[in-house]
């Protein structure tokens, strides 16, 4: 008898568990469907922009002396002939097979197809690294913040966070360069090892400009948790947790912070928009041969394979953080797949 | 006399915001006896929360709490540490709230609340105790219940659930705050009749807060009552309810008394009435006619198509005041925002003098708002928290042509009234009183000179105190200006008191429709009977009792 | 307004900003009157002088007065921020509170739209207009414009829809007044409280995003002073003279930091929820 009910329960829990999964998966799907659909029109908005803009790439690759017959055999050979439609379906046919176009400048008839996964190791390297540091520091801070809230340490902490978000973050790395690097002799202050090659000797590389990165983002992430961690400490679910005699530890484990999460990653997914940015900068600063140091580089010698490039490469990573963002909160509130 | 499980002497609660102090409880006293159940009554803003809650220490950081003497079973609760106080919670003295669905953590399972509140108080636990207990406040499929989030169950299944976390760890003293007010009439009634289980089976004293009479005349055996911060009244809940010694008591009792009791004045105005639709023509044409109703709602990826109402056919007479009365989810309200246009029918028609409002588009609609209005439920709300109560008013006046010459004047007319004063014009909403902000609500659906009000649950978050007058002015406009008057209500005593016909709602469809003696006394459908049996009125409590 | 002002006053943080802001504010607009060196004025005598009282914060290798520089930047910088923010913000809250309101086909597209801008980095979308379409200070107003713009969409866009169910703003639709009197009249003043708690924070970003633009060359070009423009000649000269570097950035930090408490004063004035916590 007792076997029986066991099996029927089993049952209810898998069939719940086979229905939250189905759920997730279809969500995902639709979130998948979306960010394909935002980076074709977002390509699509680039080549435009791209087409807009005043001058010709032509001359600007060959000179302003160019003879007309080179330049209209330039436009030839880079399909600038063709009406911008077709160029536009060229373009993005060719992506999808990885062809990125031919570098006019930066790496002169080099496809930049070729450059990019190097590249792109380093700036996701970076990122992730500066991602997982203020995240770190953000939890410590924004929590230790919300649980005295009103004493010294929540105003330590407050003016800390205060101070992180009103840094420039390229002005920091320098801070940073002349503290711990040049100063104490810490850290390396230029430079770049491959995490493939040698992890724990990018990781010591990589700490100045993660750092860089990361503390105006700990700043935002840590004053977001802590109001978060205050609105949920005062929910009644923690007043009634308490009631029924369960632990302050436990209850903020599992009751506060549990809850906070979801709000908290959603602002964490959002400031991809501006961790990036910090990125460009801070390569640049320690040269670091990522996606950000190549596109300054392109930017610098107007060469529109690679800005085009890196530009659409930036806009999919930002859909992926997204995406990923929004299938963690996923799992973990019930109340979007059950 | 039995031994007092809980004694309370000079009850101080103070909340402290930047560097003023504010003080709530004024020195409250309080015992409860062993077995006992204690009705603490008192309207919003009265302490009665505050009472129980810091019997638990359960308040704010920033609450301030100083007592002469605080005792629980002999022991002196005053001198314990926040650490030692951790051994009594739950075990000895639990707590149920009023707003079962945030007493969950929403992030967990019902089976996961249970696990670890029972593993923590050291009683038996696992998945088959669990079950057990659901089963045993009539949780129906309890095994699948066990795995469900909180979301995914209803707010009565959560309260239930609740009560049996309680049951798990037999304390023995029970606070219960408001545990029935989020609930509809039915399910209320199936709550506290596990109450009264929960008593006979731990043998537990239950400190009972509720602003609802009826709810404590039905429950309890001895009644507390509050009024801004001060115990005014202690007694037997016989004494308090037919012999109640402070003014104040009285005047809740009576209010209580005179809205549960259909033949106060109804009988003669409800003949009155008659009279004039005689003298008006009874023959004349309705003022709404609606058939054959339907509302959708569609659905999204969230949540599926919602059907609110289903093939609903009724007539509204004008100059009378028709009641729409349901649980929440009976599509009420729906109804009534319908009848306004603010939700556009998926079938059906309403015919407004002569002309099928049903699929108007919204410019058509414009110059005929004015005809019709709605007084709100959230009397907080109704009002935009940057204006005036005198702009608000004026907003309204200028609507209907009132030239600016004249809407002073009008305005201070207009509020003088619905009884209030000129000085409420220049009141922002957050500066008045729920009571004030309604009749201000009434103020301005007037001005627009409707021929029709729909009140959405008008009274049902205000004092008792305040509604019967609310229910009154109401009344006194209807009658003054002969408009139609469709009052929504989940409280059946409100809608004896104040309607002409009663139309009952239940899942989208319309039961039945009637006189409003035809439907009290000779209901057709099953479902009438169960909501008016689930009713107790404190005037039938009492009549009971007495 | 003036119980914003005196409620301002009693919260600590937030009168700081306002002192640190208006400060900044008079220091930038004010200052250069007061200095005896303008910003393009060389000595070459003193070439790379290190802070001192005739050169608050020294000279960098043109002899010029490292403040007066500053100052001067400060102005192009509040400038170009504060003109970005005003237009993101306007555009922006038409776009969400007409999304909001509507609902349906309008507040598909519209917020489709702001996905997409949303979908692209701020700084490198800056970075690539500024390539494209030139150095203007013009193009840098578009641009960060462009970047501020969807926040402020998406902000008054949730907003209106919350408040649009208010009893509030569906007694005046039942007045039956027009959609536009009502998105004015009734909704707008209760959305600028989130929308000026997001304007100080957006402010302070802006600032950041241009000097950064101009810090790698990409943003106001010289000789137009910039913050971004001192700060990339203070690398150059950092080993040699450091004090360009950074004061240029404490005085960034600092103008940002008023803005920041400024904003955080402003969200707890005006969210009552967080006024009675704190």
């Amino acid at each position: 008898m007792v076997a029986v009910t066991e099996t029927a329960d089993q049952a209810t829990v898998r069939q719940a568990g086979r229905k939250s999964l189905a759920a997730l998966a279809a969500g995902l799907a639709t979130k998948l469907i979306g960010a394909v659909a935002v980076l074709i029109v977002g390509t699509l908005v680039i080549f435009l922009t791209m087409k807009a803009a005043p001058g010709d790439p032509a001359l600007a690759a060959l000179g302003e002396q160019a003879t007309p017959q080179a330049v209209a055999a330039f436009r030839v050979q880079h399909g600038l002939d063709a009406p911008v439609y077709a160029q536009y379906l060229s373009w993005l046919g060719g992506i999808v097979q990885g062809d990125f176009g031919t570098s006019l400048a930066v790496a002169s008839g080099m496809p930049v197809g070729d450059l990019l996964p190097s590249k792109l190791l380093a700036t996701v390297f970076i990122g992730l690294y500066a991602l997982t540091l203020a995240i770190v520091i953000s939890l410590v801070l924004g929590s230790v913040a919300a649980r005295n809230r009103g004493g010294t340490v929540d105003m330590l902490a407050t003016s800390l966070a205060v101070f992180g978000i009103s840094m420039p973050d390229f002005w920091l790395s320098y801070v940073l360069i002349f503290g711990l690097g040049l100063s104490l002799q810490l850290f390396p202050t230029y430079g770049y090892v491959s995490p493939v090659v040698d992890l724990p000797a990018a990781l010591y590389a990589g700490f100045l400009p993660a750092l860089a990165i990361a503390a105006p983002m700990a700043a935002v992430f840590s004053r977001t948790l802590r109001a978060v961690l205050i609105e949920t400490m005062s929910r009644s679910y923690a007043t009634a947790a308490r009631s029924f005699g369960l632990r302050e530890g436990f209850i903020f484990i599992h009751f506060v912070l549990r809850n906070a999460l979801v709000p908290y990653l959603t602002v964490v997914g959002l400031q991809i928009r501006y961790i990036l940015g910090g990125v460009v900068v801070v390569e640049r600063i320690f040269g670091i041969p990522g996606v950000g140091s190549l596109m300054v580089d392109g930017a610098f010698a107007r060469d529109f394979p690679v800005l085009q490039t890196c530009t659409v490469v930036f806009l999919a990573i930002v859909l992926v953080v997204n995406m990923l963002t929004d299938l963690v909160c996923m799992l973990l509130d019930p109340r979007r797949t059950s | 006399m039995s031994q007092p499980i809980v004694s309370i002497r000079g009850l101080r609660v103070a909340f402290r915001s930047g560097s003023r102090e504010v003080e709530v409880l004024h020195g409250v006293d309080m015992s409860v006896n062993k077995g006992e159940i204690l009705g603490v009554i008192g309207e919003s803003g009265s302490g009665k929360t505050m009472t129980g809650l810091s019997l638990l220490r359960l308040l704010p950081d920033n609450a301030e709490v100083k007592a002469e003497e605080m005792r629980f079973d002999g022991m002196d609760l005053l001198p314990l540490s926040d650490t030692q106080f951790f051994d009594l919670r739950g075990v000895q003295m639990g707590m149920i709230f009023q707003d079962p669905v945030g007493s969950f953590n929403p992030s967990k399972r019902i089976g996961w609340h249970f696990e670890h509140v029972m593993r923590q108080a050291g009683v038996p636990h696992g998945r088959e105790r669990t079950i057990h207990l659901l089963e045993d406040v009539g949780v129906k499929r309890a095994a699948e219940t066990v795995d469900l989030y909180p979301h995914q169950l209803s707010g009565g299944m959560l309260q239930r659930a609740l009560i049996a976390m309680v049951l798990a760890l037999r304390p023995t003293l029970i606070v219960a705050d408001e545990p029935t007010t989020n609930l509809d009439k039915v399910v209320e009634a199936q709550i506290l009749e596990l109450f009264l289980e929960l008593r006979r089976k731990l043998n537990a004293a239950i400190i009972f807060v509720t602003h609802d009479m009826a709810v404590a005349a039905s429950l309890c055996e001895r009644i507390v009552v509050m009024k801004a911060g001060d115990v005014v009244e202690t007694g037997t809940a016989r004494e308090v309810f037919t012999a109640p010694k402070h003014s104040y008591t009285r005047r809740l009792v009576d209010t209580a008394i005179e809205l549960s009791s259909p033949k106060n004045g109804h009988a003669h105005r409800a003949s009155e009435r008659e009279t004039r639709a005689a003298a008006n023509g009874s023959a004349a044409e309705p003022l709404f006619r609606v058939r054959d109703l339907s509302v959708t709602f569609p659905g999204s990826r969230m949540r599926a198509a919602f059907t609110a109402l289903e093939g609903v056919n009724f007539e509204i007479r004008s100059g009378e005041i028709l009641g729409l009365v349901g649980e929440s989810g009976s599509g009420k309200t729906t109804l009534g925002r319908t009848l306004l246009r603010l939700y556009e029918p998926a079938t059906g028609e309403i015919i407004y003098r002569d002309r099928d409002i049903a699929h108007l588009p919204e410019r058509q609609l414009r110059p005929l708002r004015h005809e019709l209005q709605m007084v709100f439920q959230d009397p907080g709300g109704s009002f935009n928290p940057r204006k005036t109560m005198g702009a608000s008013l004026a907003e309204a006046l200028r609507v209907v042509g009132c030239p600016d010459a004249q809407v002073h004047d009008q305005t201070v007319a207009l509020l003088e009234r619905v009884g209030l004063t000129a000085t409420h014009a220049g009141r922002y909403a957050h500066e008045l009183s729920g009571g004030q902000l309604q009749r201000a609500a009434i103020a301005r659906a007037i001005a627009l000179k409707p021929s029709m009000i729909v009140a959405d649950e008008a009274v049902s978050k205000l004092d008792v105190s305040v509604r019967a007058g609310i229910l009154d002015l109401f009344e006194d406009i209807q009658a003054e200006t002969g408009m139609a008057m469709v009052f929504i209500t989940h409280d059946l005593d409100a809608a004896r008191f104040i309607c002409d016909r009663i139309a009952i709602l239940f899942h989208g469809k319309l039961l039945e429709i009637g006189p409003t003696e035809q439907v009290f006394d000779s209901p057709t459908h099953s479902y009438t009977r169960t909501l008016l049996a689930s009713q107790g009125s404190l005037a039938k409590l009492i009549g009971a009792s007495v | 307004m003036p119980r914003l002002l005196s409620g301002f006053l009693r919260h600590r943080t937030g009168a700081a900003g306002l002192f640190i802001t208006l400060f900044v504010l008079a220091a930038v607009f004010i200052g250069p009157s007061l200095l005896p060196f303008g910003p393009e004025d060389m000595d070459f005598m003193a070439t790379l002088a290190p802070p001192s009282l005739s050169h608050w914060f020294g000279t960098d290798s043109f002899g010029r007065d490292v403040l007066a520089r500053v100052l001067a930047g400060g102005q192009v910088s509040i400038f170009i921020s504060a003109a970005s923010v005003i237009l993101a913000t306007s555009v922006g809250c038409t776009m969400g509170i007409v999304a909001g309101y509507h609902g349906g086909w309008a507040d598909a597209s519209l917020m489709r739209i702001v996905d997409l801008l949303f979908a692209f980095p701020a700084f490198i979308l800056a970075m690539l207009l500024m390539v494209l379409f030139g150095f203007s200070t013009l193009n840098i107003v578009l641009a960060l414009a462009l970047v501020y713009l969807p926040i402020f969409a998406r902000i008054s866009r949730n907003t209106t829809m919350l408040i649009r169910e208010e009893p509030f703003v569906q007694a005046s639709r039942l007045m039956g007044r027009r959609p536009l009197a009502i998105m004015f009249t009734q909704i707008l003043p209760n959305i600028t409280a989130p929308i000026m708690v997001q304007a100080s924070v957006a402010l302070a970003f802006a600032i950041i995003l241009e000097a950064g633009l101009s810090f790698i060359g990409l943003g106001v070009q010289p000789p137009t002073p910039s913050l971004g423009g001192i700060m990339a000649d203070g690398r150059e000269y950092f080993g040699r003279a450091p004090w360009v570097l950074t004061l240029s950035g404490s005085a960034i930090a600092f103008a940002l930091l008023g803005i920041n408490l400024l904003g955080d004063g402003i969200r707890d004035m005006t969210d009552p929820r967080l006024k009675e916590r704190i």
